[in-house]
């Protein structure tokens, strides 16, 4: 299916989208993805850039302000094209007006929604769709936050191999999940995993953070006893929004370091609720330190850990070095991100440059949260260049 | 690449001065080499950021190793805190940059022949010290013009008649681009965080040198992975043992030689832990050789003293973490030595500096600004010194006793709570209803308590431990609840603003915080210790020998505080030392000491260890001897030389043909090139000797101005004694050898006792005090009393320290070593229990010149604590003196004599005076550290089972199954 959309930027100007609505999934809970190009795309486009957004955000992460990276990269010749998978707003705010098919088990569908399954269904449907558009010119995907991770979970296992990717961005993420310390012991309280044992939010779907009054209770008393030192100044009401959100998965921006044009609703209006598949997987990759198929039963004993002893029994799932050869991979980290630690991004830089004849650079920015890689005034000068000449466009 | 693919494998088990130095010159000879570094990778941007306002959380899992394989790592062991680095380039990525090589005189005797005088080394230092592109500040002078710190530091010892040199360092002085070894660099722009990690990568840190090349030639670089283990196989290879935290499990890596290079501690851990065959490589016999693991042993001396307030601004954050140094020579022994180098630190940190002078510590590590009582009149000070809140006995001199006890008396230290965390209490206790949770704290108290062993109070206080408890609960909740609140509490009051809580908690004073200047210490070690792994604590524990190292830290202390006075302000050293008496190092030594002779060392020359094939340790453990300096280029040095011999004894053309020995080759000429501008520039490539200079004391042995802190109080004594030809048995004979002296054969002693140094006696296992005074007494043969003066006297207080992990008699061969190591002055005091004395030794000559000689003792034992007062005021006394028959002394008399409760209260006690300070803080502190000293011994001899209840498990379990 093909379609033309306009979307307005933050500054005013528009940017034109031919959009896709692939179908993704299987039969217990059947989807469909919105893959979108930059219009115009060039004749004969030498070069296609895919960007794959965060866990609860859409492509308009990409797109603001006055039409962001994808423009940027655009200007630069590149083919753009954007991904909303399953987790983005735009594509689970419909899903979540549905009520569950009738039968249909709510853990059906929080494994559908787990990082597992998106990679695997997302983005070779995504990839596939984008090869065949463009032939044979090349390809490269940069993955922001979640985004990030799952590109990396997706080459580790191989999903990339068919589609000829040769160079990777992964911005504040890879197969290292660390988190500051506020957001670790949140994890480690299982708090979502209790809040589920409760019957009557046995079936919760997804968390919403500009709906806390729809909150669980228990997560909703676990935000009231939050201590306020960890959470945004209390303010305007968009600030509000952000200390919910901070809540939920960490602070993602400094309302202040922000780009004049976009503070407040549009900012808001990228991020969506999160599902609680993908909230759970997180939370056990979190509690982890590392990426790991859901559920898997390689938990690590910390206390072992401790001891200097092997702390699993099995082999890890999703480190595979050998599969991150093909590729040319850059990993960026923003220095104070409040969602991720930039560990997250320092170990697998040290990971895989155990490769021998590892193509991999790190870049740090300093000063600037995780939204505000993109988000911020400078950020044109001081990190789409880098991602435009990491992608080699 | 290798340049000789499948070239003989080697794994080099650390990345800092050893380990770098030999993977390098490895690589580029075509050995396979594998580098195996717990750290990170660190570069440019990478370091951990410091503390600032506008971080959103700390990067405290960057920062601490224990965490989360941060960059410092801080071990306690039990008798010294060791500081040191984990990352790929070790210590060098928080080094000061000091290249520094230790005297001639250094390399004495005990060095293998092979190094001494060093003459042999210096080739190897000036490799190094190309290598690192190492020069001083001098060197440069806009940049050192801009050093503040380094010209008030140099007016200060000019002041003192002393004179400074600047050591050579490994800084980027100018230009930015590629290094020499084709690595980028920055330039240093002086902001003084050369500890925390350079963020302009202008340290010529390890990575960008000997690591860059290593790497080139093909070396494999394996960081986030820990040895555990070295295994000696059958077959001939080593195995080494890892836990790899990138992928969370254990790893194995093979190879038929192996360089330790771990640094001290963890090289000598790894050796004692070592599962070594004998030479035959078979069967599973322990080498001799592990029996000399971890003897010789030495912290490098390192103290730390920052002076505040100081009269001109200083700038401590302008310019490299060091920059200038002064020497001084002892005046006892030729070779021995101490510098101070004026310190540096980045702004940031700024707040966290003032944490020496925090309330908290109660003044106790000041030296005041001009080493009398011009201190500053603080709140708790003008309460230690006002009014007195006690009636006292006026009719004598006021003592340092009196202000103690002003102090207590007054609640004087109450003032040193800081107010914001009064306020923070405050509400606290508001919140959660003050007086209940205090019911519930004295419940727990209780609950926990000693009382449980006394029978039917026992039980009582377990009643009212229960009601309490329950009314607690019934009142405020549960303990989950409350302590739910707590938490809340104690943490929206934490929006504290950083600035007061840093003055606040931290004794920051931001108008001032340019007007301080850091000082570091560090000197030739008096003695070496043992390090060892100790296996009930699971770790590695230093068993010092205090009472000889303290008196070169104290000498450190003087030399500060006269620094101190010339800069204008008033000095704060270590709290840990001061308050716990235990030093912190940054330069861990020996442990895997070298010899020639298997015997003595555990290394050779070359630091291939004695009998295992294989294996070689290129660190800081092989230095025999304490080197004064910074060992960084000691250490580099050492491994540069040693490598070579491994290499030659491989490759006997080495340096070839090939790309790496080209490289190696004319890395060698501009080492000969740089040593001939070192000396052209007269750089101080070591610190000055001993000569005077255009000033007198460069180096020379001039005494400090400053006096340690000692102590000194009388005792009186009187009793009675009988003549006797032999030694009374036991005390009781003593006494009845009193009673039936009275009345015409009396004694009494009045005695000054004196200490000089009062850090240095509490380390001594013996506690010495020297004694003068008199002796009234009816001589045998007399027919009345007559004053004698005693002309030497002294007492040895109490007991010696206990340490159970002293190396225990039954270790022979390790006993040996360590006596050797330390040249006869390691005692072995594990185990000591049971009896202790107090012995007091006085002798004296009568009007015919004829030597008398009064040994006393004290019995101290813990069978009755009733029994306290008497045995602690009881001396009991035997007489010797020439034997009427002949020339020998021989016992002459035996009797007793007596401290009595009234002279105790009113002379003894307020005759307890500081010497060596004029400051009343510190003489009130010296005091009361004296007396805690000594009471608190006597309640572990009388009281040992107070001790043993408050942690009884037994007790509190019992109560927690009673409760419901």
């Amino acid at each position: 299916m093909i379609a033309r959309t306009l979307l307005r930027r933050g500054s005013g100007a528009a940017l034109t989208w031919e959009t896709h609505w692939l179908p993704v999934g299987r039969k217990d809970v059947s989807l469909r993805v919105l893959l979108r190009r930059l219009l115009p795309a060039p004749a004969k486009p030498q070069r296609a850039v895919l960007l794959v957004p965060g866990a609860n955000s859409s492509c308009e992460t990409f797109t603001i302000p006055g039409g962001g990276l994808a423009a940027y990269l655009a200007a630069r010749g590149a083919d753009v094209w954007m991904l909303d998978w399953r987790a983005s707003p735009l594509v689970l705010n419909t899903l979540l007006e549905r009520s569950l098919p009738s039968g249909a088990a709510v853990d059906e569908e929080r494994r559908a929604f787990t990082l597992d399954r998106i990679v695997a269904e997302d983005l070779p449907a995504a990839l596939t769709f984008i090869r065949q558009s463009m032939g044979g010119g090349r390809l490269a995907v940069h993955g922001h936050c979640v985004g990030g991770g799952g590109l990396a979970t997706a080459i580790a296992r191989g999903i990339l191999e068919p589609f000829d990717v040769d160079r990777v961005v992964l911005s504040t993420l890879g197969l290292f999940y660390e988190v500051p310390w506020n957001t670790w012991i949140k994890a480690e309280d299982f708090l979502l995993e209790n809040m589920t044992l409760a019957p009557e939010w046995r079936d919760c779907r997804a968390i919403d953070p500009r709906r806390p009054s729809a909150w669980p209770e228990m997560f909703g008393h676990a935000y009231g006893r939050w201590p306020a030192p960890w959470l945004p100044e209390r303010g305007a009401r968009s600030d509000e929004f952000l200390r919910q959100l901070s809540f939920m998965v960490g602070q993602p921006y400094s309302p202040d370091k922000l780009d004049p044009t976009i503070r407040g609703a549009p900012v808001e209006g990228v991020f969506g609720a999160l599902h609680l598949g993908l909230y759970m997987h997180l939370g056990q990759m979190v509690r982890r330190g590392y990426s790991a198929p859901f559920n898997v039963r390689d938990q690590i004993d910390r206390a072992r850990l401790k001891r200097g002893r092997s702390a699993r029994s099995a082999p890890r799932g999703d480190f595979f070095p050998a599969r991150f050869a093909p590729y040319h991979i850059t990993l960026v980290a923003a220095g104070d991100n409040g969602v991720w630690h930039r560990d997250s991004i320092d170990l697998m830089y040290e990971w895989l440059l155990r490769r021998p004849g590892a193509r991999c650079e790190k870049y740090v920015i300093p000063e600037c949260n995780i939204q505000e890689l993109y988000w911020a005034p400078e950020a044109p000068t001081k990190t789409y260049d880098l991602f435009a000449r990491a992608l080699a466009c | 690449m290798n340049d000789q693919p499948g070239g003989t494998r080697v794994i080099v088990i650390g990345s800092g001065f050893g380990g770098a130095v030999a993977a390098c010159r490895l690589a580029q000879a075509g050995f396979e080499v594998t580098i195996l570094e717990r750290g990170r990778r660190y570069r440019q941007g990478d370091f951990p950021n410091l503390p600032q306002d506008s971080a959103l959380l700390p990067e405290e899992r960057r920062w601490s190793w224990s965490l989360d394989q941060g960059l410092w790592e801080v071990l306690d062991l039990e008798e010294i805190v060791s500081i040191q680095a984990a990352g790929l380039g070790g210590g060098s990525l928080v080094y000061a940059n000091v290249h520094l090589r230790p005297p001639k005189s250094v390399f004495s005797a005990e060095w293998p022949v092979r190094h001494q005088g060093r003459a042999g080394l210096d080739p190897y230092f000036d490799l190094v010290a190309s290598m690192l592109e190492v020069a001083p500040v001098s060197a440069h002078p806009q940049f050192h013009g801009e050093i503040v710190k380094s010209a008030q530091f140099g007016a200060a010892a000019a002041q003192l008649q002393r004179s400074v040199f600047y050591p050579p360092l490994a800084i980027r002085y100018e230009g930015e681009g590629t290094n020499a070894h084709g690595v980028p660099q920055g330039k240093c722009t002086g902001c003084g965080a050369c500890c925390g990690g350079c963020p302009q990568s202008a340290k010529n840190t390890l990575d960008l040198n000997y690591l860059a090349i290593a790497e080139r030639h093909g070396a494999r670089v394996v960081t986030q992975c820990e040895v555990l283990g070295l295994v000696e196989t059958a077959d001939g290879d080593w195995m080494v043992r890892c836990f790899d935290h990138l992928e969370a499990q254990k790893r194995t890596f093979r190879a038929p030689h192996v360089f330790l290079c771990a640094g001290a501690v963890h090289s000598t851990r790894l050796m004692s832990q070592a599962q070594l065959l004998n030479g035959a490589r078979a069967g599973a016999r322990p080498r001799p050789v592990k029996a000399l693991v971890g003897t010789g042993y030495f912290p490098g001396g390192d103290s730390l003293g920052v002076v505040y307030d100081t009269a001109h601004p200083q700038r401590p954050s302008v310019g490299p973490a060091i920059s200038t140094a002064t020497v001084q020579w002892s005046l006892k022994d030729p070779t021995s030595f101490f510098m101070l180098q004026d310190g540096g630190y980045p702004a940031p940190v700024d707040r966290l500096v003032g944490v020496l002078r925090a309330s908290a510590w109660l003044e106790r590590n000041k030296r005041s600004k001009s080493g009398t009582a011009n201190v500053r009149r603080t709140r708790t000070r003008q309460r230690l010194l006002g009014r007195p809140a006690v009636p006292f006995p006026t009719t004598r001199a006021p003592s340092c006793a009196d202000d103690l006890l002003r102090a207590y008396s007054a609640g004087a230290f109450g003032e040193v709570v800081p107010s914001q965390l009064r306020a923070l209490k405050d509400q606290f206790s508001e919140q959660l209803s003050g007086p209940l949770v205090l019911s519930a704290v004295v419940a727990e108290t209780i609950r926990g308590g000693i009382l449980f062993r006394w029978g039917w109070l026992g039980g009582l206080a377990r009643f009212v431990a229960s009601v309490g408890m329950r009314l607690a609960r019934v009142l405020l909740g549960n303990e989950r609840s409350l302590g739910v609140r707590a938490v809340r509490v104690l943490l929206d009051g934490g929006r504290l603003k950083v600035e007061d809580l840093a003055a606040q908690v931290g004794g920051y004073d931001g108008a001032k915080s340019q007007h301080r200047a850091v000082l570091l210490g560090m000197g030739r070690d008096a003695a070496l210790g043992v390090l060892q792994y100790d296996r009930r604590r699971k770790r590695m524990v230093a068993d010092l020998n205090l009472v000889k190292l303290t008196p070169g830290y104290t000498e450190q202390e003087c030399l500060m505080t006269d620094i101190a006075r010339e800069l204008g302000g008033e000095l704060r050293t270590n709290p840990a030392w001061e308050y716990r008496r235990k030093p912190v190092t940054v330069h861990n030594q020996g442990g895997c000491g070298m010899s020639d002779d298997p015997a003595h060392g555990v290394t050779d020359a070359f630091g291939k260890v004695h009998g295992c094939e294989g294996l070689y340790i290129l660190d800081g453990s092989i230095l025999c001897r304490s080197v004064g300096v910074n060992p960084s280029a000691t250490i580099a040095a050492l491994s540069e030389c040693g490598v070579l011999e491994f290499i030659r004894a491989h490759k006997p053309n080495w340096p070839d043909q090939s790309a790496g020995g080209q490289e190696y080759e004319r890395q060698r000429r501009l080492a000969a090139a740089w040593a001939a501008v070192a000396s052209a520039e007269r750089w101080d490539l070591e610190p000055p000797g001993p000569v005077p200079r255009p000033l007198r004391a460069t180096g020379a042995a001039a005494p400090t101005q400053t006096v340690p802190i000692g102590l000194e109080l009388s005792e009186r004594l009187r009793g009675y004694y009988q003549e006797t030809k032999s030694r009374p048995s036991d005390p009781s004979a003593y006494l009845a050898l009193e009673t039936r002296g009275r009345p015409h054969w009396p004694v009494e002693l009045n005695l000054n006792l004196r200490v000089d140094n009062l850090a240095a006696f509490f380390e001594d296992p013996e506690h010495l005090v020297d004694v003068t005074g008199t002796v009234d007494i009816r001589l045998p043969g007399r027919e009345e009393s007559s004053r004698y003066v005693i002309s030497q006297g002294r007492i040895k207080l109490f007991v010696r320290v206990h340490k159970d992990y002293a190396i225990g008699d039954e270790e022979k061969a390790r006993l040996r070593a360590q006596q050797r190591a330390s040249e006869g002055q390691y005692a072995s005091v594990r185990a000591e229990r049971g009896e202790r004395r107090m012995t007091y030794s006085m002798s004296f000559n009568d009007e015919a010149g004829r030597a008398w000689t009064l040994h006393g003792f004290k019995r101290i034992a813990s069978a009755s604590s009733l029994d306290a007062w008497r045995q602690t005021s009881i001396l009991c006394l035997a007489l010797s003196g020439e034997d009427p028959q002949g020339g020998a002394s021989v016992i002459r008399g035996g009797g007793a004599v007596h401290v009595d409760l009234n002279g105790f209260l009113y002379q003894q006690l307020p005759s307890v005076r500081a010497t060596g300070t004029d400051d009343p803080v510190r003489a009130a502190w010296a005091v009361s550290e004296f007396t805690a000293f000594f009471f608190g011994t006597l309640q572990r001899i009388y009281l040992p089972a107070l001790r043993a209840a408050a942690r009884a498990p037994s007790a509190r379990s019992r109560l927690e199954q009673s409760e419901p």
